[in-house]
């Protein structure tokens, strides 16, 4: 299992965001969910993701409200605004191309010049 | 977003961090997933921290994330509030564009008058010279009581003892004395102003040399080389800014003299200068002419006081020396206090009436704004049943006052501006040269500031009436109570009181002082303005360097002007009426001088036998002397003026064959008989009293500097050029200056007295406007509110014209009470202010009659209209709306 693909800012923010298209969540469930759905392929250090989150609420992307968990506890979930859901639209929209981009000249076959 | 947060955001209380709360929650999940796991809580506590990361860095990381965001929100409520209340207040005007039209133009009208005279005041009395430490110059002059003169003047003498001793207080001292020069380059001449000034006088005044340097002591010493400063005016206009101008020539009054230095034109503090030669005084200088003032710098931290005690100190010598009487004393005065000093009361007076019409302005703006919060109780009351505040009430109302307030005050800042530029531009010469009308920042400032005051000044009524607006009057009420409370309408009726009282106030100023400018012009000169022209001339001692040369000269242009057709008379004299001055003492024969007594400085002109015709002046008794009747040791005959003959013989009738001769003359020196009396002359103004004054034969000592006086028998305008020519004839490099017809002097002297009266009866006027307007607004509004009782009362037989009467009757009640307040205001100002302000007479029991008679038919007019719509209304129509 190659456990230990380092995740970039914006790509964290994006992953963030599609998270949350699910429903509301809290920090802890947001990072359960990542790391169950890429059977733990993706390094997320635990505290990196809460300046995340900030940041989305910042740029007003997600909102932030207390409530209850699962085990009854005090925790902040996020909700994705109508903002945040545009930004990932175009978000995945690029990640898309780059990907098919990249894809594409790694798996091309070398032309003979001659 | 809950109410927690907000309240701790507006606080700002530390509390519960709630960053830490949700971090320490996630690290706590991530704890009971490791004891799910099977870890004994210790170690899973350890599991969790280690793979959880940097925790304190996160959280740091997160909060000043969270104070941005936090800032960032603030910032936009508040914007966003203020936007709504904006947005909403310029709606509510536009659904009553009648109301607001009426409240924007008068409050315009109001910033316009005030910001106008406040750029005017503070251009001239706020704003500090051009000059370094301005604070620091003193005017330095003398004062002679006993010769009833508060600023005698300078000589070099005097000047030159107190330069050297009194050093302790002094920065620098500076003499000065303005002239014009005749500047020439041999073919074609120009008169040009400036002064003779000491060395030291850039440096006293603190203004850098832009090229060359300032005199040298040699230069500044009598009979010194000849040279020149010029003004950075001259330099661009003659030598187009070069640096080479240093060092070439300049023939000033036929000399040649050398260019050693270039002032900015603030040096033109002596107005207009643009030529500077050196003083070059004689400190032994026998024959002391007081044709000098001075600038004084004082040290860094030296009270005038003490500078004034040092001054004198250094006087002592002089009196002792030269002056046992006493007769001269030095004086200090702040230098801006004196250029200013003319324009004071003026200011003072446009200020004080600016600020009436402001007041005015603001009235009026509260009463209509009232009477629409007394409209709009229901609105009110129905916002606040559905939960606005008290507080968000008023902010409303204020966004509206503001909002009419900053447009009114842009409006009224450039309306302000321009006519102040008008007025400017309508007097030239008027106001001194270093003083700049332009947009500034502080006025710029006063009119933001004054436009907030006006703005809050006229929202604080409605706010106070709207609070007693409340929800269950709103809504229980089947019919809303839109009448006027009790003392809702003891308001409205103050405010119209005070407006026609204030209305009189400007009214009776304004007429005081129209009233003064019009008994000034039916003031007799005592000589013809009418179709009289007069110009100088100045003869360069270079080139008439005799008495003989000069008389010859003079006899030749005038009688070449003689031959000129339309010239009915024409005459020389030394100084013209409105001209300049020149005094002297003189002793008057057998006249014992009565201790302590004011000895009145006499106008002492030279004048040649035809200027009294020439000039109009008549006799009151005797003759005019013959030209001749001064000339070569022959007995002088001279004329006295009715005022000199009244101080010099005041029990003799007919003065003629007495004699008087130059005060401290040898006894040698004849005595000069009196042949004649002129009627007084107002040599210094219509406003000014005449001094004791007496006419010599030109012929004694032929001045070189003349004006030359003509009397036209039909138009003066075609003159002009055939009295150039005779000048050319004569010398043509000889400039022609201060040429002007008699009338226009007259004229221009008046010109502050003019423009004062004539503002004031402006502003006089915009306020009746403001007042009638204000009093229509209130009067339009209560009638249309009380329809309902005006339709029962009609219903219940009441006749027409008896409620017109009553509406005519309720305006006319007001306005005498305003009256009677008004007068007796008038005449509290005008006894608290008779120095303050320029208005020096105490207005006359028919301006004020006028001035109430004005305010009562205006007023009363202005309630006709809405009487008759008064009883437009159907007592029936009326009853079955509700």
């Amino acid at each position: 299992m190659a456990a230990d693909i380092d995740v970039l800012q914006g790509t964290l923010d994006m992953l963030v965001l599609k998270t949350l298209t699910w429903r509301a969540m809290h920090g802890y469930d947001i990072l359960d969910w990542l790391r169950r759905t890429t059977d733990h392929a993706l390094r997320i250090e635990d505290a990196a993701l809460y300046p995340a989150l900030h940041r989305l609420e910042a740029r007003g992307l997600v909102e932030s409200e207390w409530g209850l968990s699962a085990n009854n506890r005090k925790a902040r979930f996020y909700t994705l605004t109508p903002a945040g859901r545009r930004a990932l639209k175009a978000e995945a929209k690029v990640w898309q191309r780059y990907v098919d981009v990249v894809g594409k000249v790694m798996t091309a076959a070398q032309e003979d010049p001659a | 977003m809950t109410a927690a947060r907000n309240w701790r955001r507006l606080l700002r209380l530390p509390g519960v961090d709630e960053v830490d709360a949700e971090l320490r929650f996630h690290l706590q999940a991530m704890v009971d997933a490791n004891v799910a796991k099977g870890m004994a809580p210790g170690e899973a506590l350890a599991r969790a921290r280690a793979e959880f990361g940097d925790a304190a860095a996160a959280a740091a990381l997160c909060r000043e994330i969270d104070r941005q965001l936090d800032r960032r929100r603030r910032i936009a409520d508040t914007l966003g509030n203020i936007a709504r209340d904006v947005r909403q207040a310029a709606r509510a005007l536009r659904r009553s564009p009648s109301y607001t039209i009426t409240a924007l133009s008068t409050l315009a009208l109001g910033v316009a008058a005030t910001t106008a005279a406040f750029t005017l005041v503070f251009a001239l009395f706020l704003r500090p010279f051009p000059f370094p430490a301005p604070a620091d110059l003193l005017d330095l002059n003398t004062k002679a009581p006993k010769w009833n003169l508060e600023r005698v003047g300078l000589n070099y003498p005097d000047f030159h003892a107190w330069r050297a001793s009194a050093t302790t207080s002094f920065a620098g001292m500076a003499l000065l004395s303005s002239s014009t020069f005749n500047l020439s380059d041999g073919t074609t001449a120009e008169r040009v102003d400036g002064a003779y000034v000491t060395r030291d006088f850039p440096a006293v005044l603190g203004v850098p040399l832009l090229a060359g340097r300032t005199f040298s002591e040699e230069e500044d010493r009598p009979n010194g080389p000849s040279v020149v400063m010029i003004s950075r005016s001259l330099w661009q206009g003659h030598f187009n800014g070069s640096a080479s101008a240093i060092g070439r020539t300049l023939v000033v009054h036929g000399r040649t003299a050398t260019i050693v230095g270039v002032l900015p034109d603030e040096g033109a503090f002596i107005e207009r200068a643009k030529v500077y030669m050196p003083y070059a005084g004689d400190p032994a200088q026998v024959w002391q002419s007081y044709d000098g003032e001075a600038v004084a710098r004082l040290r860094p931290g030296v009270t005038i006081e003490a500078a004034r005690a040092e001054l004198l100190h250094a006087h002592e010598p002089i009196w002792a020396a030269r002056d046992t009487a006493r007769f001269v004393t030095p004086t200090l005065t702040p230098l801006h206090e004196v250029v200013t000093a003319p324009f004071a009361g003026a200011s003072r007076t446009l200020a004080v009436a600016t600020a009436l019409i402001l007041l005015i302005a603001v009235a009026n703006v509260t009463s209509v704004m009232l009477a629409r919060a007394v409209v709009r109780q229901r609105e009110t009351g129905i916002r606040k049943a559905l939960g606005a505040t008290a507080a968000r009430v008023a902010q409303q109302v204020l966004a509206e006052t503001l909002v009419l307030a900053a447009l009114a005050g842009v409006i009224g800042t450039l309306v302000g501006h321009w006519s102040l530029q008008l007025l400017l531009r309508a007097l030239p010469d008027q106001f001194p040269g270093w003083a700049h009308f332009g947009f500034s920042m502080p006025t710029a400032l006063f009119a933001t500031v004054l436009v907030a005051l006006a703005s809050v000044a006229s929202g604080i009524a409605p706010i106070v009436f709207g609070r007693k607006a409340d929800a269950r009057a709103a809504i229980g009420e089947a019919t809303p109570r839109t009448t006027l409370s009790r003392r809702q309408r003891r308001l409205l009726d103050g405010l119209v009181v005070f407006e026609v009282a204030m209305c009189v106030v400007l009214l009776a100023v304004g007429g005081v002082l129209v009233q003064g400018y019009t008994r000034l012009q039916g003031v007799d000169p005592g000589f013809r303005a009418e179709r009289t022209l007069a110009f100088n001339l100045s003869l360069p001692a270079v080139t008439y360097d005799t008495p003989v040369a000069t008389v010859s000269a003079w006899e030749r242009l005038l009688a070449d002007i003689r031959a000129i057709p339309g010239v009915a008379m024409a005459g020389a004299i030394s100084c013209r009426p409105l001209g300049c001055h020149a005094g002297k003492f003189t002793d008057v024969e057998g006249r014992q001088g009565v201790a302590g007594e004011a000895t009145p400085v006499t106008l002492t002109l030279s004048a040649t036998a035809a200027s009294f015709d020439a000039l109009g002046v008549t006799l009151a008794h005797g003759r005019t002397f013959r030209d001749e009747e001064g000339q070569g040791g022959r007995p002088v005959s001279v004329v006295v003026s009715e005022g000199y003959a009244r101080w010099a013989w005041p029990a003799v009738a007919d003065p003629t064959g007495r004699r008087i001769r130059p005060a401290g003359s040898a006894d040698s020196v004849g005595w000069w008989s009196v042949v004649g009396v002129a009627r007084d002359v107002r040599h210094y103004g219509l406003d000014q009293e005449p001094r004791p004054t007496i006419n010599v034969p030109w012929t004694l000592a032929p001045p070189r500097n003349m004006a030359v006086v003509v009397h036209a028998s039909g138009e003066t305008d075609p003159l002009v050029a055939p009295l150039r020519a005779a000048v050319t004839k004569l010398d043509p490099t000889l400039p022609v200056y201060q040429l002007t017809t008699l009338d226009a002097a007259l004229t221009r002297s008046l010109g502050l007295v003019r423009t004062t009266a004539w503002l004031l009866a402006v502003f006089a006027f915009v306020a009746l406007l403001l007042a009638i307007g204000g009093l229509y607004g209130v009067l339009s509004y209560t009638v249309s509110r009380q329809r309902r009782d005006i339709g029962i009362r009609m219903a219940l037989g009441a006749s027409r014209s008896a409620i017109q009467r009553a509406v005519v009757g309720h305006v006319v009640v007001l306005v005498s009470i305003g009256v009677a307040l008004g007068v007796p205001a008038v005449l509290a100002a005008q006894r608290l202010g008779a120095r303050f302000l320029s208005m020096q007479a105490a207005p006359s029991w028919g301006v004020l009659l006028v001035a109430a008679l004005v305010v009562l038919v205006a007023g009363a007019g202005s309630a006709f209209a809405p009487a008759r719509r008064a009883v437009r209304f159907e007592g029936r129509g009326v009853l079955a709306e509700e």
